[in-house]
């Protein structure tokens, strides 16, 4: 049994619209210390990490650890009628298999979800390490990839010790955006090596999209034609990570 | 130590060599997989239910190291859904191939046969697009690829074709199984549940759990207990159970063992019926009785009410069978309906004449269908006789070279466009 307890519903909401953008189905392990969940999409090529320590809820009880999945576009449904500054209360109800989530605002409403089988597949931890790793205001970001989005289906990642450039080529034009080690959009910035790599714009466009929402600041790690890392701030050690393969060339 | 896990699971072959039978096709799909490179075509692997066809590529991926993309098509019909998954595994990389060491991505599409029909708008046409511009290997698995909807998608492919695996071979693996299992087990039951089961190694085993789940001692009674399996027969076996059905009530129950749709098995038992029935007077009553058939059919479309349709199947199976006065052997059904063979290869044809009936009726101001019929016979005779005329208009409708080529000579020339 666990029961949490969400202050503002709509940071909630931000979270689980991130983690749709991957997945149908969101299995959540739920711990003494906090929520988890790593998944991959249906395609294996690009993955979401999020964790959510207890420290960042408004109350958090779960003597035992427990899985918890649910149609994550489902829930989505119900927390698209939940207005800014309602409280969210998670909680189980074993007995029929659903998950309840109660939304005290000027009254009060409660919506149940049916549970799913979670899924038993573990997805490892990935231990790779990175050449270049820049940290950049989001919203930026998402500017440039919304950009190159005007006319490729593909974005080039090119660091050296100098700047970030970020480029597409497509049939009606090219765009190629330059984040400078000092530029203002630009807090750090670490290249030990030139790098470059190419993603598909698809998954890339809606992680980012979806990430800003929840926080301000993202960083960009990657390799020379290795998967990227993006990460998301989150206040109180949360945790929200993407990682997406490279094209195959 | 009963589990409620399914043996077709926990004993499913994770190497290649642990599937049984079928050598040729797992050999020529070993090499076809070794030596894939970009630009080769897809591998489309087909035959009986429960013979190892996705249970090999499952062991491949697993023995080769690929990361396995499992999707049925029969599940997600849409082209839409297709694309959204397969279309990012054949274009970017498994990330599993930079965590953990995975060799790459490998497609694996299920149930491909499955995937017409009215709702799947243009999913054939989505698979090919994908097998074309794939930088991953994918592999196809079918039951039955006779459609002609999947004419395409099979010249797009290598062909493996499976078998039904072989009584030895079977008998061998269910006798292994009882063996690990701790059941005892009279020979001659085990070779009753061989035959029943056809050489469908899924079902062999399905059996053999649901009777140990009774009994630790099979004998021959527990085997015959198991209730018949239902049947699926082809159109082939149908067409001659209502042909030759006797009495003539019993043609209805093709109907049930057969997976076609009704008006195609019409079309069918159309084109077959003065194959099968020599004599004048019956063939002209079986006719007859397909004549009302199609009768009903019509009315169903008109009025959308489906009531009619007990009478226009009971017309064509035992209307048909009733009206045999003769007796008559089988013969070799000819199956895709004649009629269904023209159109697909006339398509091309049909397509290129509506577009230059098109421009003729753009130009002239008259109908399409005008100047299907009073314009496009005159072109073809200036186009073959008197260049010079045939230029002029050529370049005043607006024609193509292929259009051009086709009045003149009245083919279409087979340079395929992609």
């Amino acid at each position: 049994m666990f029961k949490i307890v969400i202050p503002d519903s709509k940071t909630w909401k931000n979270l689980m619209n991130a983690i749709s953008t991957l997945i149908e189905e969101a299995s959540f392990d739920v711990t003494p210390e906090g929520m988890k969940l790593r998944a991959m999409d249906p395609s294996h090529v690009a993955m979401v990490d999020f964790e959510y320590p207890k420290t960042a809820f408004q109350e958090y009880e779960c003597p035992e650890p427990t899985k918890l999945c649910v149609n994550i576009g489902d829930m989505l449904k119900l927390l698209k009628r939940v207005e800014a500054g309602e409280s969210l209360e998670l909680s189980l109800d074993k007995a029929a298999g659903r998950l309840s989530m109660k939304i005290s605002g000027k009254y009060t409403r409660r919506f149940s979800l049916p549970l799913l089988q979670p899924s038993t597949t573990e997805i490892p931890t990935p231990k790779i390490s990175f050449d270049a790793r820049v940290k950049l205001d989001a919203d930026s970001l998402s500017d440039a990839i919304a950009d190159i989005a005007t006319v490729s289906e593909q974005v080039k990642f090119e660091a050296n010790p100098e700047k970030l450039t970020l480029s597409g080529v497509g049939e009606t034009g090219n765009v190629t955006i330059d984040f400078e080690k000092d530029s203002s959009s630009v807090i750090e910035f670490q290249v030990q090596q030139e790098s470059k790599a190419l993603y598909g714009i698809s998954f890339l466009e809606d992680m980012i999209k979806a990430g800003k929402a929840s926080s301000k600041i993202s960083t960009i790690e990657f390799s020379t034609d290795k998967p990227v890392k993006i990460d998301f701030e989150l206040p109180l050690q949360g945790k929200l990570t993407y990682y997406l393969a490279p094209r195959i060339e | 130590m009963s589990t409620s896990l399914m043996w077709t699971e926990k004993y499913r072959p994770q190497t290649v060599g642990e599937i049984i039978g079928n050598d040729e096709a797992k050999k020529s799909f070993i090499s076809w997989l070794k030596t894939w490179k970009p630009g080769v075509k897809a591998a489309l692997l087909y035959g009986p239910p429960g013979v190892g066809k996705t249970t090999l590529v499952q062991a491949a991926a697993k023995t080769f190291s690929y990361d396995l993309i499992e999707m049925n098509a029969s599940d997600t019909r849409t082209a839409e859904k297709i694309m959204r998954v397969a279309g990012h595994a054949a274009s970017e990389d498994s990330l599993l191939t930079h965590f953990s060491g995975s060799r790459g991505t490998l497609i694996l599409l299920d149930e491909v046969d499955g995937i017409y029909g009215r709702e799947d708008q243009g999913g054939i046409g989505a698979i090919l697009r994908l097998i074309r511009e794939s930088k991953v290997p994918i592999v196809l698995v079918a039951n039955d690829i006779s459609d002609v909807r999947l004419r395409d998608l099979k010249n797009e492919c290598l062909l493996i074709p499976f078998h039904h695996v072989r009584p030895p071979l079977l008998l061998a693996l269910l006798k292994e199984l009882c063996r690990r299992e701790g059941l005892e087990a009279e020979d001659e039951a085990l070779k009753i549940l061989v035959n029943r089961c056809e050489g469908d190694v899924r079902s062999a085993i399905n059996d053999l759990q649901s009777i140990a789940e009774r009994t630790k001692h099979i004998k021959v009674e527990d085997v015959e207990r198991l209730l018949p399996r239902d049947k699926q027969i082809t159109v082939q076996e149908a067409l001659k159970k209502i042909f030759l059905a006797d009495p003539p009530s019993e043609a209805r129950k093709a109907l049930a063992e057969v997976n076609i749709d009704f008006e195609l098995l019409h079309q069918a038992i159309h084109d077959n019926l003065p194959y099968q029935y020599k004599d004048p007077e019956d063939l002209a009553s079986a006719y007859d009785a397909l004549s009302r058939a199609d009768l009903y059919f019509g009315r169903i479309k008109r009025t959308k009410d489906w009531g009619f349709l007990s009478y226009a199947l009971e017309q064509m199976t035992v209307g048909v069978a009733a009206s045999r006065k003769k007796s008559y052997y089988p013969v070799g059904y000819r199956f895709p309906p004649s009629k269904l063979i023209l159109l697909s290869k006339s398509k091309a044809e049909r397509e290129l004449k509506d577009k230059i009936c098109s421009l003729i009726a753009e130009k002239c101001h008259v109908s399409r269908r005008r100047a299907t019929m009073d314009f496009l016979p005159f072109l073809k005779a200036i186009f073959s006789s008197n260049l010079e005329e045939a230029k002029k208009i050529a370049s005043w409708l607006n024609l193509t070279d292929e259009m051009v080529d086709y009045l003149s000579s009245g083919k279409v020339s087979k340079a395929k466009k992609r």
